[in-house]
């Protein structure tokens, strides 16, 4: 391969690595105003609602309608609502630590037979690291 | 809005803002259970290399595995958005190096002598694209439907010519025709 041609080609790689970067920054745009905005359209509605009120109500008198309009059955299924979520999330920290007690192992053993095993990537618990986020 | 009709509005919103979390906990719960595909996959590439079937410096092995590695460190950007991306950006602007990755792992298969190694790889490479399409069908309604109205239209085409056709072999053909997995690939391996 000439110089030339060694040149054009590392040219045509970074250009390709450009336009991947470019990909991801579109991308986690897209995904991040799904995301967001979603959630600042439901804060729209609630905090617009709750400016209306403004002078005319309290905190604690708007809190506590808030609590008072609950009914049992209402409660119990924010209750369990909850539970499942913060259950939910408790496992997966549980199965991160996992991942990071047991991976070590396999990795070594990987090794000896294959000296030039590569890795994913990832990081100790098999989560993103934070430089490929975006 | 009375303070009455209000309280009812924040009690419709507070599942609904239940709902969200929800949504992006599944999301990375799916991206977590892709790698973990991804894993068992390059796992079971490994084994296959450890039994002698294929050499680990064949750049056969060396490129499925280095692909698998990419994929697994990139599970989080795949998503229906991103392929259809991929796919506008490589017809707007194509680079000679979209796709140069599967082409020159294609090549090194072939190099293969034996037949058996040859399939055994395509097919760990084929399983590779099978989880890469099940996790975006799973988190995209649009290529759901689309998967549901091509299933639909294959079914109806065997009806007609009086074949049996099983799920398998649907979802073969929906990833066959669909473009662009092969440019997620090389977009894992460029990083």
């Amino acid at each position: 391969m000439t110089p030339k041609s060694k040149e054009s080609n590392k040219q045509l790689e970074l250009e390709y690595k450009f336009k991947t970067k470019r990909l991801d920054v579109i991308g986690s745009t897209i995904h991040a105003l799904i995301r967001w905005g979603s959630l600042a359209i439901i804060a729209f509605i609630v905090f617009g609602g709750l400016g209306q009120f403004a002078g005319q109500y309290t905190s604690a008198n708007v809190i506590i309608s808030l609590f008072g309009e609950l009914n049992i059955s209402e409660a119990l299924a924010y209750i369990f609502g909850a539970g499942g979520v913060g259950y939910g999330m408790q496992q997966r920290q549980l199965r991160r630590k996992n991942i990071e007690r047991l991976a070590e192992r396999p990795r070594q053993l990987e090794k000896v037979i294959d000296a030039q095993r590569s890795s994913s990537g990832l990081r100790a618990d098999g989560t993103t690291r934070p430089e490929d986020t975006l | 809005m009375t303070l009455e009709e209000f309280i009812h509005a924040v009690h419709f919103m507070i599942p609904i803002v239940g709902i969200w979390v929800i949504m992006w906990l599944w999301r990375d719960y799916r991206v977590d259970a892709l790698r973990e595909r991804l894993f068992l996959l390059r796992q079971e590439l490994f084994d296959y290399a450890a039994s002698g079937n294929v050499p680990f410096n064949d750049p056969a092995y060396r490129s499925l595995r280095d692909a698998m590695d990419g994929m697994i460190r990139f599970a989080h950007k795949i998503s229906f958005i991103r392929l259809v991306l991929s796919v506008i950006a490589n017809r707007l602007s194509p680079s000679p190096l979209m796709g140069q990755h599967f082409r020159k792992w294609r090549l090194a298969v072939d190099q293969l002598k034996s037949q058996a190694v040859k399939d055994q790889l395509l097919e760990f490479h084929g399983k590779m694209a099978v989880a890469m399409v099940k996790h975006m069908v799973t988190g995209s309604p649009v290529m759901l439907t689309l998967l549901i109205l091509f299933s639909m239209f294959v079914g109806a085409v065997a009806l007609i010519r009086g074949a049996a056709i099983g799920t398998k072999r649907v979802f073969d053909a929906f990833i066959s025709r669909l473009p662009g997995i092969e440019l997620l690939e090389g977009q894992a391996l460029a990083k």
